[in-house]
């Protein structure tokens, strides 16, 4: 089906609206970032300097950001499996014939309509190491869960926070892909004998590729960028650093302090390449055991 | 004293920190301990800062002593407090209108420990109480920020303010208007932090440390602060690594601004 317009003019200004929004809110910063990227700045006194590469450099060279960079791949490796797996089961046991299925449906869903701060003050009164309704339950079975006292208590509590807040999405796009799957499909080989398990794994699995990508690149792009407001909630990046992912340094470096916005934009710039490139990895792998119907 | 309270059994814990890497700042300032050079960088732009002293790593030491509940950052620590996890906290007075409220025991003031074989020579620092406008507006506006401010220094809303968090009154004329209906009588919690700062005296350390763009420095300390209470990481290898950063900090803020 082609729209057809009266003249040519129309369709440019119909989209020009968005490309403007694009052009003013992530064109035109980005090209900032670039530029601030080979500069030392201090934004209270309004100076700056031109360094080169250095800070880039310096990025490298720091301990901090290295270890920055490994949390934010194990925090990532955890958010996207797990988030994964569970939201999967999740539509799989709810796309079942069962009565009451648009309650189940909604309140699946649901946590993808709470804003990042209000899960992570969920999480925070849930888990809290002195008044935590979920910490007192811990405690009742012997685990002692606090994740302002440890290292690993807190990256499991982060993880978990961030994969919660996630599940919502996935479901909604895996419900989708299951309504999508012909009937017939499913019936003729349910005929040849293949079991419940059997079926997941030959048929529904491979059928629903499309959707695993496409949730496995914005999953990863999630567990990336859109943790900060979790992150800033709950632990804010510590204790020490060991929850500092690199958005949430990169929001230390370029907006607490005053003097770092240049390091922040060198780290903008390595983000968008490391995601790019990890999409791009993402996109070359799985997409070739993609099955487009 | 909070051995003591945690072998009877009264609480998990014996003490817990609010801001810590403020409460450091004032571990440095009641003995007269110096942060950074120049005076605290009253002098000149400081150039280093000095929480690796053998002054901050004992502090440190001290408060890894097992008694300290880590609380995190900011106010985080006061809801445990509340709730009776520990039984005494170091945090700003500003939470104190607020903690006397919520409190379902009996609540009492004290002076900021002092570290032990230290004297108390100097006042505590002062935080929070300037009021700020930002520069290039039109005359008019400074005119209503101008009567903004004015309202704000009301002896009516002073006291409020005061009475409400447990801020310091900002005049003269406010604690003479509280002495007058007899408000620190009837509530000796909010007149401790007074008698502190009276009991110090006006030294350099005690005036606090200015540094170009403090605030990454605080947050560089506070994770150091983590790293040796919560992370097990040994008090001066926590510093040592925080000053290194400090002080590029101030490199970077010396070389674009200047004296």
């Amino acid at each position: 089906m082609t729209t057809v317009f009266p003249n040519r003019i129309l369709p440019y200004l119909l989209l020009a609206p968005s490309i403007l929004l694009v052009l003013v809110f992530f064109i035109y910063p980005s090209i900032q970032s670039v530029e601030l990227s080979l500069y030392l700045v201090n934004r209270v006194r309004d100076v700056k300097a031109y360094v080169g590469l250095e800070n880039f450099q310096r990025l490298f060279e720091s301990d901090a950001y290295l270890d920055s960079l490994r949390i934010t791949v194990i925090f990532t490796v955890i958010v996207v499996f797990s988030s994964l797996t569970i939201s999967l089961a999740l539509a799989v046991g709810a796309s079942q014939p069962i009565k009451g299925f648009g309650v189940y449906r909604t309140m699946l869903i649901w946590t993808y309509a709470l804003s990042p701060s209000v899960a992570g003050v969920i999480w925070v009164l849930l888990t809290d190491p002195a008044i935590g309704i979920l910490t007192d339950v811990l405690r009742h079975f012997g685990v002692v869960f606090n994740w302002r006292r440890g290292q690993t208590d807190a990256l499991i509590f982060v993880s978990m926070a961030a994969t919660w807040k996630i599940l919502g999405y996935n479901i909604l796009f895996f419900l989708a892909g299951l309504k999508n799957i012909p009937h017939e499909v499913l019936e003729a080989a349910s005929l040849d004998g293949a079991g419940a398990w059997r079926r997941f794994w030959r048929m529904v699995l491979p059928l629903l590729t499309p959707t695993i990508l496409f949730l496995l690149i914005m999953n990863t792009l999630y567990a990336f960028f859109e943790t900060f407001g979790l992150i800033d909630i709950t632990t804010q990046g510590g204790p020490g650093r060991a929850t500092e992912i690199l958005i949430y340094r990169l929001y230390l470096d370029g907006f607490r302090s005053a003097s770092r916005i240049g390091l922040a934009s060198a780290q903008s710039i390595l983000m968008l390449i490391i995601v790019a490139a990890l999409i791009l990895f993402q996109y070359r792998f799985v997409s070739r055991r993609t099955f487009y119907q | 004293m909070s051995k003591k309270i945690i072998d009877a059994g009264m609480a998990r814990y014996g003490i817990s920190l609010g801001w810590p890497a403020w409460i450091l700042e004032q571990m440095f300032a009641m003995p007269d301990q110096l942060l950074a050079d120049q005076n605290n960088g009253r002098d000149g732009l400081a150039t280093e800062v000095y929480f690796n002293s053998d002054f901050g790593v004992k502090v440190l030491s001290k408060w890894q002593n097992g008694v300290l509940f880590y609380g995190g950052r900011e106010y985080a620590a006061n809801d445990p407090f509340i709730a009776g996890e520990f039984a005494r906290l170091a945090q700003s007075t500003s939470s104190l209108g607020g903690i006397q409220k919520s409190v379902q025991f009996d609540l009492g003031t004290a002076f900021l420990p002092i570290l032990d074989g230290y004297e108390r020579t100097g006042y505590n620092v002062v935080g929070g109480g300037c009021l700020w406008t930002m520069k290039g507006k039109p005359a008019e506006d400074y005119e209503a920020v101008w009567r903004f401010f004015q309202f704000l220094s009301e002896v009516e809303q002073d006291m409020l303010w005061h009475k409400g968090t447990g801020y310091f009154p900002a005049s003269n004329a406010t604690v003479e208007a509280l002495e007058a209906e007899g408000w620190f009588e009837q509530n000796p919690n909010f007149r401790t932090a007074f008698d502190q700062i009276l009991a110090g005296n006006d030294t350099p350390a005690a005036r606090g440390v200015l540094l170009g763009d403090f605030v990454i420095i605080r947050d560089i300390v506070g994770a150091a602060i983590e790293d040796a209470l919560v992370n097990g990481v040994d008090p001066k290898q926590a510093l040592d690594a925080a000053v290194e950063e400090s002080n590029q900090v101030l490199a970077d803020y010396a070389a674009l601004v200047g004296e």
